[in-house]
């Protein structure tokens, strides 16, 4: 399969990130990645600048008043960039510009709802994405798949009741299904094999047997050894996942596979695990 | 020096380029040093 790869990134004035884009010395240059960001207000606009979100859009997933309370918070263009990555990633992948895709975020996903936000996550970038696919490309059926160390209580709340849209957590909450979210119960301490071994086994059970037309990973790397969620993952371990879930998006939804940064906090990972993974989404 | 993943301009002509892979040099265009074009960093939750 011709496959080629997409980059989404905003500048940001955190340090999490502050490597990068320097840190794709070898990914770039590239002929199958084609690079997207954001932001330049004294420059013309271009292909490949990262366009905006329109307000109208945000409401068709988050109420206005929430929209309006993330605007008092200051942060909000800083979230509305996060999202706009995953959103310019799932129409450029639909209109067959590129196949895959990495976004880079300065603020996650699953714990915006509806109504609700928290955790570092202002707007769901992937429900946003959902509904922009749903009614512009005629797309009907998703797969979420969320590795973050957290629960997604945002994106589990969104499609709490969407049959088409199979949301896939593992966390450490207890394992339940609903409809078509499931969460996967991941212990407090668990290596690298035993968690290769649960995520194997979600995909085989549950994304297979869906057939996608894309799957979306929500990636943290918060798990890692070291980090905030720590609950043993090496930093390695991130990169077989990667190779799992783009094999699987190869052999059942033409390869479509967003990859949305979520959680994780420091620099030194940042620069090892992202690297790597978009090197295999573009392998 | 060309910065890696940075983005410049013409400013004759206006084409714009991304600097994909590093070097000594620094790009030219119309016979003029290209711009470096500056974003603007935005807020992020670290």
């Amino acid at each position: 399969m011709n496959m080629s790869t997409g980059i989404f990134f905003h500048y940001q004035r955190g340090k999490r990130l502050k490597d990068f884009p320097q840190a794709l010395n070898g990914i770039l240059n590239r002929g199958d990645v084609f690079f997207y960001d954001a932001f330049y207000p004294s420059k013309p606009a271009s292909p490949f600048d990262l366009e905006s979100i329109p307000i109208n859009i945000l409401h068709e997933v988050h109420t206005p008043e929430m929209v309006q309370r993330v605007r008092a918070t200051g942060d909000y263009e800083g979230a509305l960039y996060s999202a706009a990555g995953t959103v310019a990633a799932a129409k450029r992948i639909f209109k067959g510009e590129i196949t895959n895709a990495f976004v880079f975020t300065g603020y996650g996903d699953h714990h915006a709802g509806s109504d609700f936000f928290g955790g570092g996550c202002y707007f769901n970038s992937v429900a946003i994405a959902i509904h922009e696919l749903q009614e512009n490309f005629g797309v009907k059926r998703f797969a979420i798949i969320d590795t973050d160390a957290h629960h997604g209580d945002g994106t589990w709340e969104l499609f709490e009741d969407s049959p088409g849209i199979l949301y896939i957590c593992l966390c450490s909450g207890e394992s339940q299904e609903r409809t078509s979210n499931v969460n996967v119960h991941v212990p407090s301490r668990i290596d690298d094999d035993d968690y290769l071994a649960l995520a194997k086994d979600a995909l085989k059970k549950w994304v297979r047997p869906f057939i996608p037309e894309i799957i979306f990973w929500n990636w943290g790397y918060d798990g890692t050894v070291g980090e905030y969620g720590d609950i043993g993952l090496t930093p390695e371990l991130h990169t077989l996942l990667a190779s799992e879930i783009k094999k699987l998006a190869g052999e059942i939804c033409s390869g479509r596979l967003i990859v949305v940064l979520c959680g994780g906090s420091r620099r030194d990972l940042a620069r090892l695990t992202i690297p790597s993974i978009i090197a295999t989404l573009a392998d | 020096m060309a910065q890696l993943g940075k983005r410049y301009r013409c400013e004759a002509c206006g084409t714009e380029i991304l600097c994909t892979k590093a070097g000594d040099g620094n790009p030219v265009c119309c016979e003029k040093e290209m711009q470096i074009q500056e974003p603007k960093p935005l807020p992020s939750s670290d």
